[in-house]
């Protein structure tokens, strides 16, 4: 065994240039298939999480915010923005047929100034009828929301001293929530109090969009449970016809938009990563197939000194395995370094929901990738080389010469 | 008791190319081969002498016949056993320059030193190669790619790694293709040499010189193989 492994080594070794060929083929195949099933694997995640956090069957809006897409901005890539509609709406909306429960929310960006810490989205929420977000912060936080305080999404930075400022008002860090992949990692939450006490701030520093706001009289959100049995799309039609100025979106409508996007991208990545396999396996077969006549005679040399054809057939395993294993351990390798400092780039570019796989997926997949690539490497090695180490020793040496 | 037998060993290859014509290189051919000599085979090119030789030391299975190598058959013994007698009491200096060029001088030695396991008496085997590459005037190659070696230095390394397992019979086709007289002179003393300690030498050769070293001389002619007289 151990002659057969020093063996591999030394033909690796020995033939440096064809076997770092090898190695680079093998690493292309693997981080074709790591880095393609993190991918699609991170947007499934995302998409889950998408429609784990949004919570509600039925989002009401005003029109003109759904008409410009910054709602999907604030979801899907956290572009703070602020708007308001009039609070009538909210009972309106508890009214309609088809509603269980309505809950409001007020959604406004802090602002790009020295009153602010940093420009992020700032969600509030009735902590007596939400149904939305609490479920979700009691799963990083315990305690009460009281005045004053804020949950912070996974991307925030909390300071040393736990306290954030936005428009001048200091708020204390209560907790961060388990990152989602979505917009809503860079947001912050609070309840209505604290958000009232930000508008009022916000108005008193002379900032435009909250001139002569009421905070008691807007509101920028209501989330809606739909009742048991009944159409969600008819409730959402009982909201929006006699309800003029708002848009209600079915929670199923805007997943399906996303839940596309990801098919597309996961069907590219699909095509493209079996791309890379077939051409992979075709370069791989041809390189062999190329380098067997060369092997022909390394072989002829091994018969005519003693080696069997086990001990052969042994190092060319073992061979075979090595360059696998190598490659495919540089190509996770390589993948890793290249995709995951960019992966909220492209999360960006796609606009889609993205949550990284955790650590036990990713060594799984590593696991069977590289597992999948010692068998192909193998497979194919053992097509072009094997076959002629089982070939008669004399015939062989005869060839070889 | 002779070392290898051969009876009645016949061989046939077919040709390549369009007309898959059988042609018979050996004609039931029997020999022996003895402790303690050299036997030469001379004969014409393309005769069927490589063929013998490939037949005697267990690298070629003949059409018919049997070769017996201190009474065992080899041709009987399974794949294993039969290679682990190459590489223990047979030592094969090929034709052609078969050694492998991107290995040094020295690791070609070890690679056949250590395929049946000793690979943990490293110094001992280290010693022996240095022995016998300087027995064959190789001594300040060890350490250089085979590969940078000239044809006469490929062959002496050849030879070398043939007596690296101190095998009973040795079988040189060829040997001295590419040496100058010195070293062909050489080389036969060394062949002599391991005559006097029991040894067993079949040398496939044209030169003349080395048919003062010979015991016994045998002609290849047609698939026919007949004893000449010295």
């Amino acid at each position: 065994m151990r002659f057969r492994f020093n063996l591999a080594l030394k033909n690796i070794k020995a033939r440096a240039g064809r076997s770092s060929l090898l190695i680079i083929i093998c690493a292309i195949l693997a981080a074709s298939v790591f880095g393609g099933s993190v991918f699609i694997r991170s947007i499934q995640n995302g998409l889950h999480s998408y429609e784990k956090r949004l919570g509600a069957d039925i989002i009401v809006i005003p029109e003109e915010v759904k008409e410009e897409g910054s709602f999907d901005g604030i979801l899907l890539q956290g572009i703070p923005d602020t708007f308001y509609m009039d609070r009538s709406v909210l009972e309106k909306v508890k009214e309609t047929e088809g509603v269980e429960i309505a809950s409001y929310q007020f959604f406004l960006a802090s602002a790009n100034a020295g009153c602010c810490d940093s420009p992020v989205q700032i969600i509030g929420f009735d902590p007596e009828t939400d149904f939305s977000i609490q479920p979700w912060i009691r799963e990083a936080y315990e305690g009460e929301i009281t005045d004053g305080d804020l949950i912070v999404g996974s991307n925030i930075v909390i300071p040393p001293n736990r306290q954030l400022r936005f428009y001048n008002v200091t708020l204390n860090v209560a907790a961060k929530l388990e990152k989602t992949g979505t917009g809503l990692d860079n947001a912050v939450f609070g309840n209505i109090e604290t958000i009232k006490s930000l508008i009022r701030s916000a108005d008193s520093l002379g900032f435009e969009d909250f001139k002569d706001v009421d905070p008691d009289s807007v509101i920028s959100a209501v989330m809606v449970r739909n009742e048991k049995g009944y159409d969600v799309y008819k409730t959402a039609g009982n909201i929006n016809i006699p309800i003029e100025g708002v848009n209600a979106v079915t929670s199923q409508k805007m997943i399906y938009g996303i839940a596309q996007g990801l098919k597309n991208v996961s069907g590219i990545i699909g095509i493209i990563t079996g791309l890379v396999w077939v051409l992979s396996i075709i370069i791989l077969i041809a390189l062999f197939s190329l380098i067997a006549g060369e092997r022909v005679r390394e072989l002829a040399i091994l018969r005519i000194t003693g080696a069997s054809k086990k001990i052969i057939t042994g190092a060319l395993l073992w061979e075979a395995f090595l360059i696998a294993l190598i490659g495919s351990v540089s190509g996770i390798a390589a993948i890793s370094i290249v995709y995951f400092p960019f992966a909220d780039t492209i999360k960006r570019s796609l606009e889609l929901p993205v949550l990284q796989p955790g650590a036990g997926f990713m060594i799984l997949t590593g696991f069977i990738t590289i597992i999948l690539s010692i068998i192909i490497c193998g497979v194919t090695w053992s097509l072009c080389v094997l076959r002629i180490a089982a070939r008669d020793t004399g015939l062989l040496s005869k060839e070889g010469v | 008791m002779s070392l290898i037998t051969a009876e009645k060993i016949s061989k046939e290859f077919t040709r390549k190319g369009k007309s898959k014509k059988r042609f018979e290189v050996l004609k039931e051919t029997s020999f022996e081969i003895n402790k303690g000599t050299v036997t030469e085979i001379i004969g014409r090119s393309g005769g069927g002498k490589s063929t013998f030789v490939s037949i005697l030391s267990g690298l070629l299975q003949p059409d018919t016949g049997k070769v017996y190598y201190e009474g065992k058959d080899l041709y009987e013994l399974s794949d294993d056993e039969r290679s682990k007698l190459r590489n223990k009491k047979f030592g094969i200096i090929p034709q052609d320059h078969m050694v492998f060029k991107n290995l040094s001088v020295i690791e070609n030695l070890l690679l056949v030193k250590e395929m049946y396991g000793t690979e943990d008496k490293e110094e001992e085997n280290e010693r022996l190669a240095e022995e016998l590459l300087n027995k064959v005037g190789l001594k300040d190659y060890a350490s250089y790619k085979a590969g940078e070696l000239s044809g006469g230095e490929l062959r002496r390394l050849a030879i070398a790694r043939a007596l690296i397992n101190d095998p009973e019979v040795i079988f040189a086709d060829e040997p001295s293709g590419d040496l100058d007289e010195e070293n062909t002179k050489n080389v036969l003393s060394i062949f002599r040499e391991l005559t006097e300690q029991g040894k067993a030498v079949i040398l496939v050769t044209h030169d003349r010189e080395a048919i003062q070293y010979a015991d016994y001389i045998y002609r290849m002619d047609l698939g026919n193989l007949k004893e000449e007289k010295l």
